[in-house]
């Protein structure tokens, strides 16, 4: 008879697990974990889609290219492209920010070191300035979307060059 | 892409007041900004366009470029404006766009309207905003461009325009355009064939047709059985992607090392004016008494001013170019090859949610191109096994509904844009 088995008491458990199996508890705690997501501001903890299905984010994502897509070619009703450059780590916004703008998503390559990076930061229609703290001025950024308090996919901005070479040459 | 200036504008056909010189340079300046697209998908940025280096290979330095700036003034459009910093993402469309829009004979029926405003008097009475369409039309598209400007196609080697276009045409896609030759060129036939077609070699995509009319039908399985959980289910993402993928290599072939990129910029931008023209009841619309509620329906009426008939798909043709456009690009950019998602073609993000934009756009394309080809897509064989059964009748008819019989232009289409 095995005895991996806890035998009660305050003697502390010996359960031995199998290392396939520790690995799949762990993805499926990841899974659960990546439907949280922390409240802005006030810390507290709420789920990203407490009613109906998670929508399937590779899907999510080429829809949203498209949606980028249609921005660049000028569609009506797309996304509409903004002007925008870099000012130290920031990004300043040349033309207004939609009214409703609330967050964008910024992407960028990153470094050989760092891999790619993705930072949420708050847009703010009165102050059209993108203020990043993972996304260094070494960084160059590939792509910047904005969304209402909705998560209504609203406008994106161009691509963006390092504004500092680290690479030495 | 001039379609995506106007826009701009207060009112979209105030891009016709505009100098032809600030247009010619504008269109200078979306060559040198695509750069700024941001990386869709993830394929490495300007990849689709068959090298990432292909901007900076043929735009003008930019201290050059900055010695003469569009400065196209949105609220005074005969004005110039000192530019600002400008980088906003723009690409222009896919050549498909120009290959639609102009099988309506849109590109002959103008030719002929300008011919008459320059030559004489014989559409009565034009006002001066419409005689300002007639300079920048002609301008941008019945002569050569300026000489070392990015749409500047023209040469000695190449003289005519339709025989341009219709090689790139030929070469992307092994289309013909549905109506006849012009004229202009010495070279429309004879014994060796068609001069848009000598000298292509083995470059021309002689499967495009048949691969996309494959994806289509592909594509409707998945539609069909999107909310399916208990039969059989013949849909095949990866057979999908698989197709996208042929067709990913097959339009890449065509643009290895960055070729027809310019090209493409400069047909899609001409076609792009004629639309426009078009698309509203623009001031020669209203002088020529063609106003109507659809681009193909204003184009029948301008047709018939001057004796010609346009493409009796035309309502298709139109709706389809925008749509086709983003698609082929999307395509090319690898979004739906496998390992990809090829399957948010026709699946909603949320199983049994609300249709993607991208769902709504690909259904409405294939309703549209099996409309204006002619190529039944939305019909299935049935996939139950056993001895084969007749096809199941298609769900809606082949061509689109379209208002009553209209003008007898568009209906008595036989000349196909072509001068009676």
């Amino acid at each position: 008879m095995a005895t991996n088995k806890s035998t009660g008491g305050s003697t502390p458990s010996t359960i031995a697990l199998d290392a396939d199996l520790a690995a799949r508890l762990v993805a499926a705690l990841e899974t659960i974990g990546s439907a949280i997501d922390s409240g802005q501001g006030n810390g507290t903890r709420a789920l990203a889609h407490p009613t109906g299905p998670v929508p399937d984010p590779v899907r999510s994502r080429a829809a949203r290219d498209y949606d980028v897509l249609r921005g660049v070619l000028g569609r009506a009703g797309a996304p509409h492209g903004l002007s925008m450059h870099r000012d130290k780590t920031d990004i300043v916004v040349d033309n207004p920010l939609p009214v409703s703008a609330t967050y964008a998503i910024v992407e960028s390559p990153g470094t050989p070191s760092s891999g790619p990076v993705a930072e949420r930061v708050i847009a703010d229609p009165t102050v059209n300035r993108l203020n990043l703290d993972e996304i260094t001025q070494d960084m160059s950024i590939s792509r910047v979307e904005v969304f209402d308090c909705d998560g209504r996919f609203l406008a994106f901005g161009p691509s963006l060059l390092a504004t500092i070479d680290f690479s030495g040459e | 892409m001039y379609r995506h200036l106007a826009a701009k504008f207060a009112s979209p056909s105030d891009l016709f007041l505009v100098h032809p010189l600030q247009l010619s340079r504008w269109l200078e300046t979306a060559w040198a900004a695509a750069p700024n697209v941001p990386v869709i998908g993830t394929t490495p940025a300007l990849a689709q366009l068959g090298s990432p280096t292909v901007i900076a290979d043929f735009d003008m330095p930019e201290a050059l470029l900055k010695t003469l700036e569009p400065g196209v003034n949105l609220a005074r459009p005969g004005d110039f404006t000192p530019p600002g910093r400008q980088n906003t993402p723009l690409l222009w469309d896919h050549l498909i766009y120009a290959y639609l829009v102009e099988s309506t004979g849109i590109y002959e029926i103008l030719a002929k309207i300008l011919t008459r405003i320059v030559r004489g008097e014989t559409l009565g009475r034009l006002r001066p905003e419409t005689l300002q369409w007639a300079r920048v039309m002609e301008e941008l598209l019945f002569r050569a461009q300026p000489n070392f400007s990015i749409a500047g196609l023209h040469s000695s080697l190449r003289r005519d325009g339709d025989c341009r276009r219709r090689n790139a045409y030929w070469r992307m896609f092994a289309f013909d355009l549905p109506h006849p030759m012009s004229a202009s060129c010495g070279c429309a036939g004879g014994a060796s064939g068609p001069c848009w077609k000598a000298d292509v070699g083995n470059g021309v995509n002689t499967a495009f047709a048949s691969r996309l009319n494959e994806l289509f039908t592909q594509v409707w399985t998945g539609f069909e059985n999107k909310a399916n959980q208990v039969g059989a289910n013949a849909t095949d993402a990866q057979y999908v992607g698989l197709l996208a993928e042929a067709l990913d290599d097959m339009l890449g072939n065509r643009r290895q090392g960055g070729l027809l990129a310019r090209e493409e910029l400069s047909f899609v931008a001409g076609l792009s004016l004629c639309h426009l023209t078009v698309e509203f009841d623009t001031p020669l619309v209203q002088d020529l008494q063609a106003t109507a509620t659809s681009p193909a329906e204003r184009l029948a009426k301008l047709g018939e001013r001057v004796g010609m008939t346009p493409a009796p798909r035309s309502r298709e043709l139109f709706e389809l170019a925008e749509p086709m456009s983003s698609l082929l690009w999307g395509i090319e950019l690898g979004l739906f090859n496998p390992g990809a998602a090829p399957e948010s073609l026709y699946l909603p993000n949320v199983p049994n949610g609300p249709p993607t934009t991208l769902n709504i756009e690909v259904n409405r394309i294939i309703d549209l191109w099996q409309s204006a080809t002619g190529t039944r897509i939305k019909t299935t064989m049935p996939y139950a096994s056993g001895v084969p059964a007749a096809p199941r009748p298609p769900a809606q008819p082949l061509r689109v509904p379209t208002p009553a019989p209209g003008p007898p232009a568009l209906a008595a289409a036989s000349t196909n844009g072509h001068r009676t």
